[in-house]
């Protein structure tokens, strides 16, 4: 972090009388707030609250301290500096306004674990290596009966989606378009035809996001082993019957509210995310996770934050080449609406 | 087409009709796994400890019945336990309490026996450290009075003790699992260096405008 050396003075604009009066610092990745430091990224210290045309001092990583400028006449500052390869590194800064030391203003944890937060912060080198989100493992979905399925398809498309989430039917239509390129088109459906729905579920714990559940067809003991009567295809295990996204709508809006951004934006990344798993798409991780948005290398990025403020609200070709692999050919047209199934007409 | 329409009639009247909509009810129950999707997933000890409000050891003394979630058709499960603190390595506990209601994904409800993927369910008597976030949301299944508090990472922070040894769970990340067997006390207070000798919060005092700065 090259702000000692690249540092610019500029005034601070918030206004004094809607903040409190405890002087305060802040470090903020601004290129892609909430998400590790990496280079590129432009990084904006703030201070805010302190001493009217105070001295603004930092001493960084033990060495002698550096005067950085003066506050405005309301008691603000800040500058910004962008990250390179040269300032890749562990660093540790104390910041002063006339000697007195300023509390830190960090992005609360556990919500945003990744943000950079002072005293201590890392610049992270860029992350090089492939992040694909590969298969769903077959312990990830249910297959009704307790047994597990190595992979479960859709044996039809388009693939009709609803909504009683709060979020509404648009927010999901929204996720839903996202996926126009792959091999499984997504259309709208309604509360009497839905292949995959969409819930509120503010029962589940405040640490998870959401839940996915595929079904397949040892679900439906009706049609599990019988033909499909739109498409002929035999509906056995490897047959997806239904899908359940269920939302944790409280914490996705507070967590939105804290990145100070609608909880329909926040939450149609989410969705778009849940959807991939819908299409049978593991997460992507790496080994080690540093939430860079150098690691998101697309919508199944495995933290929401990051993939959110990363900017990954759309399929990449890390989603999408994964997605074809899973269906090299997409499934047999049915048109939405249609009865899918006779029980009693055996698979051949 | 005609075909279609053609085997649809002889077989409806062959008493084997089809479903009426696409989307079938729901199977009336069953034993699930399920793939929860965490807000943050901590892969060393280091950022357990960073990211965790709250580090306790403690010993489930009891396990609520478990609550369905708002679709009473959908395999959505959650379990509550009541755990009694017997030491708070990291934060402090709300109102003095000795106990914390620590909340989980699965269960049995509702004709469901709901796994999460990578988690287990607590049971009564187990002693576990665990790396906690508050669950600030009330909602009426909440006990008043009592704390509620997740898991950080759903299984990450989970740690359980037995015979005087730790153990994480499986999906836990391999660096966490670097330290499964270690006597629990040597855990603990490798847990209490590392909280004790975080970095500095506070510097060293300097004069308002050190010379040394003002060179140019």
């Amino acid at each position: 972090m090259l702000l000692l050396a690249t540092s610019t003075y500029a005034q601070g604009t918030a206004s004094p009388a809607l903040l409190h009066p405890a002087p305060y610092v802040s470090l903020v990745n601004v290129s892609h707030p909430f998400t590790p430091l990496e280079p590129n990224d432009t990084v904006q210290v703030s201070i805010s609250f302190a001493a009217r045309n105070g001295t603004v001092t930092v001493v960084q990583n033990g060495g002698a301290p550096y005067v950085m400028g003066t506050t405005d006449q309301s008691g603000f500052w800040s500058t910004t500096a962008t990250e390179t390869v040269q300032t890749i590194g562990d660093y540790v800064q104390y910041w002063y306004v006339n000697g007195v030391q300023l509390g830190a203003n960090n992005p609360y944890l556990p919500d945003f674990p990744f943000a950079p937060a002072l005293p201590s912060f890392t610049v992270f080198p860029l992350y090089t290596g492939s992040n694909d989100p590969g298969e769903l493992p077959g312990a990830a979905y249910d297959t009704c009966n307790g047994s597990k399925s190595p992979t479960a398809f859709w044996a039809w498309e388009p693939v009709a989606y609803y909504s009683t989430s709060s979020y509404g039917l648009a927010v999901v239509g929204d996720a839903a378009e996202q996926w126009w390129e792959g091999p499984v088109p997504f259309t709208e459906g309604s509360e009497e035809v839905e292949d995959i729905l969409v819930e509120d579920d503010s029962s589940l714990p405040s640490g998870t996001a959401g839940r996915t559940l595929l079904y397949n067809q040892t679900c439906d003991e009706q049609c599990y082993g019988s033909t499909d009567q739109c498409t002929g295809e035999c509906l056995d295990d490897s047959a997806i019957y239904y899908v359940d996204i269920l939302l944790n709508t409280p914490r996705i809006n507070a967590i939105a509210a804290e990145m100070n951004v609608p909880g329909s934006a926040f939450a149609t990344a989410i969705i778009t995310h849940e959807l991939g798993h819908a299409l049978q798409l593991g997460d992507a991780l790496p080994s080690l996770i540093s939430g860079r948005c150098s690691e998101v290398k697309g919508v199944m990025y495995g933290f929401p934050v990051s993939q959110f403020s990363c900017g990954a609200t759309s399929p990449t070709s890390s989603d999408l080449n994964e997605l074809d692999a899973i269906y090299p050919w997409s499934p047999p047209y049915c048109p939405v609406g249609d009865d899918y199934c006779y029980y009693g007409v055996p698979c051949d | 087409m005609f075909a279609r329409v053609l085997v649809a009639v002889l077989l409806c009247t062959g008493l084997v009709c089809a479903q009426s909509a696409r989307r079938p009810p729901y199977p009336p129950g069953g034993k699930v796994v399920v793939n929860d999707e965490p807000f943050a997933l901590p892969s060393s000890l280091d950022d357990l400890i960073r990211m965790s409000p709250l580090i306790v050891d403690g010993t489930v003394t009891s396990v609520l019945p478990a609550i369905h979630g708002p679709n009473p058709n959908a395999p959505s499960v959650r379990t509550d336990s009541l755990v009694a603190i017997d030491a708070v390595l990291k934060g402090t506990m709300p109102n003095k309490s000795a106990t914390i209601l620590l909340e989980q994904g699965g269960g049995k409800a509702g004709g469901w026996d709901v796994t999460v993927n990578g988690d287990t369910l607590v049971v009564q008597g187990e002693r576990y450290v665990l790396f906690l976030a508050a669950d600030e949301l009330s909602d009426s299944t909440k006990p008043p009075g009592l704390p509620r508090y997740a898991v950080l990472g759903i299984w990450a922070g989970k740690v359980k003790v037995t015979n005087g040894k730790i153990a994480f769970l499986p999906r836990a990340h391999p660096q966490l699992h670097a330290y499964d067997n270690t006597d629990v006390d040597e855990f603990i207070q490798t847990i209490r260096d590392k909280i004790a000798n975080p970095p500095q919060t506070k510097g060293a005092p300097i004069h308002p405008t050190p010379p040394a700065a003002r060179q140019p």
